[in-house]
């Protein structure tokens, strides 16, 4: 694929589009070389990854006879599904889609397999048909606790907090009290009981300990968020740091703890933090963090590696835009606002993210890009709707400020 | 009830954790064809990846997939490629041989290059049946890039997409089907452009001439017709101008900052309101809905660059969405002329409208533009 072809695309009708020849025209790096036959035949084509051999492995282990049947999909569904989280593969994420969908109309899925199917579609950001599975599975089973939380989740980060509502009341009946008082805490610190929200916490972590040790890390993770909002950072890194002991391959987590480690300018320790994590878990969000730790460090010293991961992270881009995917709003809104610093272009995929995505680091990341865009209209939206919903959060407030010094 | 168990904590660690999958794990293959007059070349990119899960590249299980070994497998991937991918002209199957396997880098990846050439019956009605992979995994995506004589196509075929036809442009009326609707939607939600207009058309009724202003007695058609021709100008000119913005702004080749943008466009709102009292600008009213018309054609091209993001810019979403705001605009222009041309016929109540309409817009877009430009 040479450039003349992409041209040649601009002009004629029934092209793929506009902007694919555009960027391929101007990015950089992204080109291609021509095809090579290898002089040794003994010549590393790849070395596959942990998930492609694990797969494989379950794809010649599939009894022929018996994949078509529920008996034999399920097995594979599970073991598919534990490969894409534990390996964050994306052909793991879809061999559980292909499975699926081979799963016989006349049999009913059960429950986990409905939430697995859930899980993944929210993986995709599928938000719509996830809950439509999730309605289904609490059709057939409405007292599946997993079923409940994805529900809530979903809700939560969609900012469908009327949804949140009827989700956490229904983990209330369905849980045990450290359940319900985990999704109830974010619920109030999202609609405008933030302080309410970590009195209750506190004082349950002080006097209950949890049953389990899952619902232990779910309420650390809570209270380091709750932390944050509320300015403590000192509490927030000591939560973080309790629940990364119990669950350290937690991508929110590391996200969530890389982002305080950067707001308190400790640079070398987002760094060190980056280096402990698995090379197939580092996706584009953390290499933002990491560009921005760089940056922030030596500047001068770190180019070239700098140079490299801005380029993999538009590469990443160009195939989504290639794939006709979904873009990756949140990703690239962040590349644009601190690499690229360019407020406008992270404002419209901000916007774009904002749409379905409502937690409060969607919101920050709109609002910031809307201020130093100079977008009164969105800004105007943004306080509106957190007036509305009542959010409150100590970053959320110095935006504000700013706002207001702005118009002096 | 082991499984059970282990699926919840799972469950439970991916729910929160909402990792995106790894980029450089993403299954993509490339087929690009080539068809002049009945002889048909190409090649297809298929990541050593998806082979080894369809077919097994990696015959000693070692985690390596050296060359010897893809060219040990040369012929099952060949046969591979011959049974899921099928390329039709005409409905008759095109005979296509592969020939060597090479290496390719593409986007730091490396992907086995199969170059293939044949024939075809024909050079129309080319259809292509693209099943690779989708099998085993349903991220997968195929992207097609076809040159046919004088015609070129892009496609990217998904589960739900595996054939493509070249008789087939529903895509793109679609497309222009749902910007038009885009475009429409836009001027009809959007008050700003909505108040330009609707002063734009109230600043042909001269306030200070009211005299001559009574038309009572000059038929409805005539009024009509003379009214309508001032209109057809002014809208000309207004889409003119922006329709130059829209297009430059939306393929990023004339940027300006939005808080810029929407506070002119205030301003021309509070300026065209202004006008429709104390014609002012009569003399260079071209000129001023012209220039008013480019700034409001950068706001029409960053409500655009929004609806594109999530798709790319074609050709057709730009142009829909230009016809879609026309139609807009056209629309309200059909319900405002002939309440206009009826107001004209009442001089007292056309005055006390023109002042109502003249203050109001006035005052609305000053207030807009202060606020955006200072709050």
């Amino acid at each position: 694929m040479d450039i003349c072809e992409h041209k040649r695309c601009l002009t004629v009708p029934g092209s793929l589009n506009l902007a694919l020849c555009l960027s391929l025209l101007f990015l950089p790096g992204i080109g291609t070389a021509e095809p090579f036959v290898p002089e040794d035949d003994n010549f590393q084509v790849v070395s596959l990854s942990s998930a492609v051999v694990a797969l494989h492995q379950q794809l010649q282990a599939s009894d022929v006879t018996n994949q078509a049947t529920t008996a034999g999909l399920y097995p594979n569904l599970i073991n598919s599904y534990r490969i894409a989280v534990r390996d964050n593969s994306a052909r793991a994420y879809g061999r559980v889609l292909s499975l699926l969908s081979q799963w016989p109309d006349s049999e009913e899925q059960p429950a986990e397999i409905r939430n697995i199917h859930a899980s993944v579609l929210q993986h995709y950001h599928n938000f719509e048909q996830a809950l439509d599975v999730i309605k289904k599975a609490i059709e057939d089973n409405a007292s599946n606790l997993s079923t409940q939380q994805i529900r809530f989740q979903i809700a939560m980060v969609s900012g469908d907090y009327s949804l949140a509502d009827f989700a956490c009341n229904d983990i209330s009946a369905e849980g045990n009290e450290a359940d319900a008082l985990n999704c109830r805490s974010q619920l109030q610190a999202a609609t405008g009981q933030l302080q309410a929200a970590n009195d209750n916490l506190q004082a349950y972590m002080r006097n209950n300990p949890p049953a389990t040790i899952g619902q232990l890390f779910e309420l650390l993770l809570t209270a380091g968020d709750l932390a944050v909002r509320q300015g403590n950072l000192q509490r927030a890194e000591m939560y973080f740091t309790d629940a990364l002991r119990i669950n350290p391959e937690h991508h929110y987590l590391r996200l969530q703890y890389m982002d305080l480690l950067l707001s308190q300018g400790r640079h070398n320790d987002v760094l060190r933090f980056i280096a402990t994590i698995p090379e197939q878990h580092i996706n584009d969000e953390i290499k933002i963090l990491q560009i921005r730790a760089l940056s922030a460090q030596r500047p001068s010293e770190n180019t070239n590696l700098i140079e490299t991961l801005s380029t993999e992270l538009k590469s990443n881009f160009q195939q989504s835009l290639e794939r006709e995917e979904r873009l990756p709003h949140k990703d690239m809104a962040l590349f644009y606002y601190y690499v690229e610093d360019d407020p406008e272009s992270a404002l419209r995929h901000a916007r774009q993210n904002w749409q379905t995505q409502k937690e409060i680091s969607d919101t920050l990341l709109v609002y910031r890009s809307a201020l130093d865009a100079g977008n009164t209209r969105t800004q105007e939206q943004i306080v509106s709707w957190l007036e509305e919903n009542g959010t409150t959060d100590v970053r959320l407030e110095a935006l504000s400020h700013k706002q207001r010094e702005g118009t002096r | 009830m082991k499984y059970y168990l282990s699926l919840l904590y799972l469950l439970l660690t991916s729910l929160f954790g909402g990792l995106t999958a790894s980029a450089h794990e993403l299954s993509s293959s490339y087929l690009s064809l080539n068809l002049e007059e009945q002889q048909i070349s190409g090649y297809w990119l298929a990541q050593p990846e998806d082979l080894h899960l369809a077919i097994t590249l990696d015959q000693n299980n070692d985690g390596d997939v050296l060359w010897q070994e893809i060219t040990s497998r040369s012929e099952q991937i060949e046969r591979y490629f011959q049974t899921h991918i099928e390329v039709m002209a005409n409905e008759s199957r095109c005979d296509i041989e592969p020939e060597n396997l090479m290496l390719e880098n593409r986007s730091s990846k490396i992907y086995l290059y199969l170059p293939f050439s044949g024939t075809c019956t024909s050079q129309e009605d080319i259809s292509i049946h693209y099943r690779a992979f989708f099998e085993n995994d349903q991220s997968h995506r195929g992207i097609l890039q076809l040159t046919a004589g004088e015609i070129s196509a892009s496609t990217v075929f998904n589960p739900q997409r595996t054939d493509y036809n070249q008789s087939s442009t529903n895509s793109i009326w679609q497309n222009f089907y749902i910007f038009i609707i885009e475009g429409i939607w836009h001027i009809w939600i959007g008050l700003d452009h909505i108040l330009f207009l609707i002063a734009l058309l109230f600043s042909g009724y001269n306030l200070s001439n009211q005299r001559t202003n009574k038309q009572t007695n000059i038929p409805w058609s005539t009024t009509l017709k003379n009214r309508s021709l001032d209109i057809l100008k002014t809208v000309t000119a207004f889409t003119v101008a922006h329709s130059i913005t829209l297009i430059l702004g939306t393929l990023g080749l004339v940027t300006l900052p939005g808080i810029v943008v929407e506070s002119i466009i205030a301003l021309s709102v509070a300026i065209s309101g202004a006008n429709v009292i104390f014609h002012f600008l009569d003399r260079i009213r071209w000129w001023f809905i012209f220039g008013f018309g480019l700034i409001h054609g950068l706001g029409f091209a960053s409500v655009l660059g929004d609806l594109l993001t999530s798709q790319g810019v074609a050709f057709s979403s730009i142009l829909g969405f230009n016809v879609g705001v026309e139609i807009g605009q056209l629309c309200i222009v059909a319900v405002a002329l002939p309440l206009i041309v009826a107001l004209e016929r009442k001089p007292i109540l056309m005055t006390f409208t023109t002042w109502l309409v003249g203050t109001g817009v006035g005052v609305i877009g000053l207030y807009w533009a202060v606020t955006r430009a200072f709050f």
